[in-house]
């Protein structure tokens, strides 16, 4: 039991940190990624990498709990705890890796829009107005 | 032992709801107002009524995701449940949101 409380403690620790670091760096790199240099295509990338940031959170937050209780603890020893331990770690990396490329596909597709001047975001007139709308409210 | 996971799963669930409502509500004005093809009120009006729909579905599927017919005796069981329901409800709703931001895309550019 208490080689169990040790697993389910490191599996949350490892797994939340790991989410959690993969996810900052999405969130920093990801602009400079798509941004083209101009005002509204930071507004854009801004909105658009923050939404993404928090569906990927959700999604992998979402992972590691519903995971949390599968697999059996083999035995007593620390050698049951720690083969428990990595294959619950190595499941939710997986995940992960999944998920965040899923996500870097969807980016390239956005860049090569951006790229190519596809019209991918609004005039600056239109959002100047938003912004004065929005601080009306 | 059952109604502290009920209160916990309740509390963390709706606060999650309600954090990404706001979220969504304040990120994905821009998309709306480019769906919309820059008409300001408009998109401001369908935003709110976004939210509006967004919690409903939400705490509907939190209140229905509450009930479990395992008979929760030790700790651990306890914890077992709190996290599979936890999950189920955070999965949903970040599929949902991948979902909503793929619509949001195509109703402007096919390429998006």
């Amino acid at each position: 039991m208490t080689n169990l409380v040790w697993v389910y403690s490191a599996y949350l620790i490892v797994c939340l940190s790991v989410t959690i670091w993969v996810g900052k760096t999405l969130q920093r790199n990801a602009p400079v990624f798509l941004n083209d240099g101009s005002k509204d295509g930071k507004e854009f990338t801004e909105a658009l990498v923050h939404l993404l940031t928090v569906g990927f959170y959700l999604i992998n937050v979402g992972a590691i709990s519903v995971a949390l209780k599968y697999g059996d603890l083999r035995g007593d020893d620390l050698t049951g705890a720690v083969e428990l331990l990595s294959t619950k770690v190595g499941i939710i990396l997986l995940v992960l890796g999944l998920v965040h490329s899923v996500i870097l596909a969807k980016l390239t597709i956005i860049r090569r829009n951006v790229v190519q001047g596809n019209g991918v975001w609004l005039d600056e007139s239109v959002t100047g107005q938003a912004s004065d709308t929005g601080s009306i409210q | 032992m059952i109604v502290a996971v009920y209160v916990v799963y309740l509390v963390v669930s709706l606060l999650v709801t309600v954090l990404l409502g706001r979220t969504l509500h304040r990120h994905g004005r821009y998309f709306v107002i480019r769906c919309l093809n820059g008409d300001v009120q408009a998109a401001d009006s369908v935003n709110n009524l976004l939210l509006a729909g967004f919690y409903l579905v939400n705490i509907a599927f939190v209140a229905l995701v509450l009930k479990s017919d395992i008979n929760v005796v030790t700790c651990r069981q306890s914890v077992d449940l709190l996290s599979t329901k936890l999950g189920i409800v955070m999965l949903t709703l970040g599929v949902l949101h991948f979902v909503n931001l793929t619509v949001l895309g195509f109703i402007k550019s096919r390429d998006f």
